[in-house]
């Protein structure tokens, strides 16, 4: 299994780079993957989508 | 001159890449894709991912197949593959393709016809990796050595012993999966030796034996589907939701009533799509609910796991997930007591449930099965609804899935529809039975491994990419916009790739879509355009 | 030499009988296989028929299916007579392959003609009446022998210098190529040798036919003779029997689209209920096929 470095944790990854281990989530984690990104500084409106998109994949496993 | 493989190369030095990938040496495309300074760069694997994983074969990983640990690791994977392989060719446990595979392995005359159908060793400049025969040949003489009795001794004999080691087993591994098994060198042997046929064989060693498969196939594939419904990671709630946000999306913005019956008991029809549809072209879901209802046909779909998705990754890799699915299908459609299952634009679900699985489904689990084109076809000719073919008056041309063609036979059906529905409508070259794989079929098409998509849209798509370019060749350019027809999920999402990769729809105006969708768009009770043009 | 070479001949045909009887029947003998079939059946007599086949025709399809014997032997006959699918797809091989093939069934034929000689010789027929088809039957003879050499050793050249094919051979294939060669040449050379050819071989066959062991046979015929013989034995112990096999391959596997019936069904379920040993962590171990695949069953009474 790859690991990245996030946040300051080494958390397992699969060869695309996609978290594998979603309890390990947090704000910190999404700021990491946001710079990877190039994406500075997460908006309101980024959050908006975030939690939404993480709620439902929660509830439903996609 | 590009030098030439051995077969006993595949046994040399395990850390070592058999091939190097060279964009020089393929097929060349025609204009404006014939520069490869204007294509994006082929993904490589990082250092970090050569160290982690295996890459010996030709820079692409399909399976991110791990690095042994040890020595004995490494033999104990070798001493399970010959384990696999007597277990292959015996009665009990591989009566499924027993003598077909036997066939196939003691009659070929190594005459390489094959080779020259095979659309993957074409493109890629005809390395000889990539021929059909290479990890055929290699299959036979490995079984002739390590199976047969005094095989050592005679094969060294004879030359033709191939050892096998760590080097040999991971890469036929990957090699294994750089075949879509489209059986078109099935096809033109003279003898009818089926080199795709032993392609399967070798995955179905790896995965029934050693439990190695891709995981986009199996941990993903068959067992996520036997799981919880679906591949997609689609429960039912969440399948249903989705389909009745798009019945309500497309009642509203096309004013007329779409809605999708569920687990309707005695139902004519139960129609089986490949839910990957429902999120990545649902057009051809919705597509599928306008025609049953315009035509007054009573059916259903059906909201029990798997009843909902069609696919069958099984037939790609593996006898026992292919039966398991096969089972479960027919027994949904029984319980739904159902005339008949119908199928949904896929591929390989036709002949997963039609033909292969006719010999599985014994008793009254042998429920009538009906192909999608002989379906579509009864429809648009019913006379129940009114069309306009002058509404699809853009270049359209049809891609030939090969599991519905080649493999079962069905080719007028489809092209009735179109001559009639589409006035420009026009083949490719060659096309119908003799048609060439789009590249993602044999389940490549899901399987993104690392860096794979990129070894399928410039060497197992290309071809098919030149075909579709030449038979649009009249009308090139981004200002003429053109319909690929395409019957199949996987070729869709091998094609949307492909596209994607060479900036199809920017430099050509190239886009894909299902049969449905063309049918839907030439219907007059329709006012607005039911094909929207964006990719 | 007269004995020698008729118990030869004896043994020679009854081992190559005996040994590709029993290679059918291994085959025939195997579990039936899934449908693994491919586009295009020729003995599919739907009348949707381009390369399709009764699937196509699926709510219009007679009760009773329709199969064409004519279309497959048509099919078959082009294949093994024109070498079809090589001329498409391997033209550089086409000659060289197509040549050692025809020689091979003018060799056969000439054999044939011997045999209705000798018949006829037998039944008093007088022999002016011969001559003809004994001249046939030399024609027929030299040219087989000089395609068939002319086809295996182009094919011995081929296969050693085209880089595409040199990697895939073997001592085996090579061995075959020289001995089938070996084989022609001492044809052309005995039917030079020998005043009248057909003639002698008609005689040798009447010989054969009433087990008159007094025949004189001059030695480069002789040579050819027991050269012929012993590859006739070497035969059905390669894949060269694929020319039988062939049956097989084509109506067992890639013309097989029969849909399910009750006989086939006894045998399917039989087969399911053997016991399945593969070792990967999804199968179950010591189960049958048919628990396997019900496996994944949801319990219908709990649901």
């Amino acid at each position: 299994m790859a690991k990245m470095e996030l946040a300051g944790q080494m958390l397992e990854v699969d060869e695309h780079g996609f978290m594998q281990e979603t309890d390990k989530w947090n704000e910190d984690v999404a700021r990491a993957y946001a710079l990877k990104e190039d994406v500075k500084e997460l908006t309101s409106d980024h959050w908006k989508a975030l939690n939404y998109l993480r709620s439902y994949y929660l509830a439903n496993g996609i | 001159m590009k030098k030439h493989l051995k077969l006993n190369d595949i046994s040399k030095d395990a850390s070592i890449q058999l091939n190097e990938f060279n964009l020089d040496e393929l097929m060349p495309l025609p204009p404006p894709y014939d520069k490869s300074e204007e294509l994006p760069v082929v993904k490589r694997l990082t250092t970090e991912q050569q160290a982690r994983l295996v890459s010996n074969l030709d820079g692409f990983s399909a399976l991110a197949l791990p690095q042994p640990k040890n020595k004995e690791e490494e033999s104990k994977y070798v001493r399970q593959f010959i384990s696999g392989l007597k277990k292959l060719l015996s009665k009990e446990n591989n009566w499924t393709f027993l003598q077909p595979l036997l066939l196939s392995l003691e009659y070929c005359a190594r005459c390489q016809t094959c080779s020259d159908a095979c659309h993957v060793y074409l493109a890629s400049g005809k390395n000889d990796l990539y021929r059909p025969t290479y990890r055929a040949e290699i299959f036979r003489r490995l079984i002739d050595k390590y199976v047969k009795r005094g095989g050592k001794l005679a094969t060294k004999l004879k030359g033709t012993d191939i050892e096998l080691n760590w080097a040999t087993l991971s890469r036929l591994y990957e090699l294994a999966y750089r075949c879509n098994l489209c059986r078109r060198c099935a096809q033109t042997c003279p003898i009818s030796v089926d080199n795709a046929l032993i392609t399967r064989e070798l995955r179905k060693l790896f995965s029934q034996e050693l439990g190695w498969a891709p995981k986009e196939l199996h941990e993903k594939g068959t067992v996520l589907q036997l799981d919880i419904g679906s591949p997609t990671g689609m429960r039912p709630a969440v399948a249903m939701d989705n389909v009745k946000f798009l019945d309500e999306d497309f009642t509203e913005s096309l004013g007329i009533k779409v809605e999708t019956p569920w687990d309707k008991e005695g139902a004519d029809i139960l129609l089986l799509h490949s839910a990957g549809d429902i999120l990545s072209f649902p057009e051809s879901i919705v597509a599928f609910t306008i025609l049953c209802n315009a035509a007054g046909i009573n059916w259903t779909l059906s909201s029990e796991a798997p009843g909902y998705d069609g696919v069958n990754y099984g037939l790609f890799y593996d006898d026992v997930q292919l039966a398991r699915i096969v089972t479960r299908h027919a027994q949904i459609a029984r319980k739904l007591k159902v005339k008949k299952i119908v199928m949904g634009e896929c591929g390989h679900e036709h002949k997963a449930l039609i033909t292969v699985a006719d010999r599985l489904l014994t008793g009254d689990l042998n429920i009538p099965r009906q192909d999608a084109m002989t379906f579509l076809e009864d429809i648009v000719f019913s006379g129940k609804i009114k069309f306009d073919p002058a509404k699809n008056d853009f270049p359209v041309t049809l891609h030939d899935p090969c599991n519905i063609v080649r493999n079962l036979g069905i080719v007028e059906p489809q092209r009735r529809v179109l001559r009639y529905l589409c006035p420009q409508f026009r083949e490719m070259t060659p096309h119908g039975v003799d048609n060439y794989c789009c590249g993602g079929g044999g389940g490549l098409s899901v399987i993104s491994g690392v860096n794979f998509t990129d070894w399928k849209t410039n060497v197992s798509g290309r071809i098919k990419f030149k075909q579709i370019l030449e038979a649009f060749a009249d009308r090139p350019g981004p200002g003429v916009k053109k319909y690929v027809a395409v019957p199949c999920l996987n070729c869709k999402l091998q094609l949307r790739d492909i596209f994607k990769y060479y900036g199809a729809w920017e430099k050509s105006g190239i886009r894909c879509g299902g049969i449905a969708e063309l049918i839907v768009n030439a219907m007059v009770e329709i006012k607005k355009p039911f094909i929207t043009w964006s990719e | 030499m007269g004995i020698f070479l008729i118990a030869l001949t004896y043994f020679t045909f009854v081992f190559l009988i005996l040994m590709v009887t029993a290679k059918l029947i291994k085959i025939a003998r195997m579990p039936e296989h899934l449908r693994w079939e491919l586009a295009p059946i020729p003995h599919e007599k739907s009348k949707n028929k381009y390369s399709g086949f009764y699937l196509e025709g699926y709510e219009k399809r007679h009760k009773k299916r329709r199969k064409s014997l004519v279309a497959v032997v048509i099919y078959m006959a082009k294949e093994m007579l024109l070498f079809k699918g090589v001329w498409k797809n391997n033209r550089t091989l086409w000659p060289f392959s197509f040549s050692m093939h025809i020689g091979i069934y003018l060799v056969i034929l000439s054999i044939l003609l011997y045999i209705v000689n000798a018949l006829l010789m037998i039944t008093g027929t007088p022999a002016s009446a011969l001559d003809a088809l004994e001249s046939i039957a030399a024609v027929i003879a030299l040219a087989g022998y000089i395609l068939g050499c002319f086809g295996a050793i182009g094919l011995i050249f081929k296969r050693s210098l085209d880089a595409g094919l040199r990697y895939f051979g073997s001592l085996a294939i090579y061995f075959r190529l020289i001995f089938l060669a070996a084989v022609f040449i001492s044809g052309i050379i005995a039917w030079f040798n020998v005043s009248n050819f057909a003639l002698t071989m008609s005689l040798f066959t009447r010989n054969l036919l009433t087990l008159n062991t007094a025949i004189t046979i001059a030695t480069p015929l002789a040579v050819h003779l027991v050269l012929l013989l012993l590859f006739l034995i070497y035969l059905p112990l390669t894949d060269m029997t694929h020319f039988i096999i062939k049956y097989f391959t084509y109506h067992a596997v890639r013309w097989n689209d029969e849909p399910l019936n009750t006989k086939m069904e006894a045998g399917l379920n039989e087969l399911q209920s053997q016991t399945s040993s593969w070792s990967a962590p999804h199968i179950p171990s010591g189960k049958t096929w048919a628990e396997i695949a019900a496996e994944k069953t949801p319990d219908e009474k709990a649901s």
